[in-house]
């Protein structure tokens, strides 16, 4: 009778470790899924800021906006030029601000992850007009 | 009153036990999994991102002076020559050994692979000129590759 109590005993013993086992490995896998998730999404940050600032660069440089963009692979969406990239999307908007001696082009390139805005880099160049002799 | 058979209760713990190590043993692999490879990304990040720093902070400190592509015994180098009281030094970039290399020396001073000091693990290292865009196409020893692309401002640009 004793030894059949000792059995029960260690047999409940083992089901409650198991229980408990059972809650820890459950928020462990989270913990994993989120560190996985995040490690994921800094690396997508990371090609998204190499990218971004190459496009920044090329445009920067380039005379014609639209051409520039087109031959990066850029479309046309609404009123801005968007690039669909692994993980991550690249969106250029182009302001134009009209003043005595030239324009000042400012050109903003965004990433996004999903809805996220991951960085958003502004390249201003200031173009001269010609000037009359 | 009949007692249940033994063996059916001592096989019951033990594959309680047998569970709960296979599950235990099941987590701690995820787990090693999950750091590895959050590991290896974040070491693929670094790589890139520190490669790309090094080389744009070269350019733009010292974009004022003459940027150039040389290759010497095979090797390209991105040389940025600049003046100091009419002397002329030159900054070196280049890849030799798997690891990128940087060195400042005179202009009167050839190439030389000694002069160098090695900077991070880089396998491949290849810029060109185009007008005023400068384009570097580099590799990591783990087969990642990167393009970089900067628009020479100030500079003067040759190839």
């Amino acid at each position: 009778m004793k030894n059949r109590s000792r059995a029960n005993a260690l047999l409940i013993e083992l089901l409650i470790v198991i229980i408990f086992f059972m809650f820890v490995s459950v928020t462990l896998v989270e913990v994993f899924s989120a560190s996985r998730t995040k490690s994921i999404s800094s690396q997508y940050i990371s090609r998204a800021i190499l990218d971004a600032q190459n496009v920044a660069e090329v445009l920067y440089g380039a005379e014609q906006t639209e051409d520039a963009l087109q031959e990066l692979g850029f479309s046309p969406d609404g009123e801005e030029w968007t690039l669909n990239r692994d993980g991550y999307v690249l969106s250029v908007s182009e302001l134009a601000e009209e003043q005595a001696g030239g324009v000042l082009r400012t050109l903003t390139v965004t990433a996004k992850e999903k809805d996220r805005v991951l960085l958003t880099l502004p390249s201003v160049r200031y173009l001269q007009k010609e000037v009359a002799p | 009153m009949q007692q249940p058979p033994r063996l059916i209760q001592n096989v019951f713990v033990l594959l309680l036990l047998a569970v709960f190590a296979v599950l235990s043993t099941f987590l701690v692999l995820m787990g090693a999994q999950v750091y590895r490879s959050t590991v290896e990304r974040s070491s693929l990040n670094n790589d890139s991102r520190i490669i790309s720093a090094i080389v744009r902070s070269a350019v733009w400190a010292e974009d004022g002076g003459d940027i150039q592509v040389q290759t010497y015994d095979g090797i390209p180098v991105l040389e940025i020559v600049d003046y100091f009281d009419n002397d002329g030094y030159v900054h070196r970039l280049f890849c030799h050994d798997d690891l990128l290399w940087e060195s400042y020396t005179s202009a009167e001073r050839g190439f030389d692979i000694e002069s160098g000091d090695s900077l991070c693990e880089l396998s491949e290292f290849v810029p060109s000129l185009d007008g005023h865009m400068l384009t570097i196409h580099m590799k990591t020893p783990d087969g990642e590759e990167n393009v970089l692309q900067l628009y020479l401002r100030a500079g003067g640009a040759e190839s």
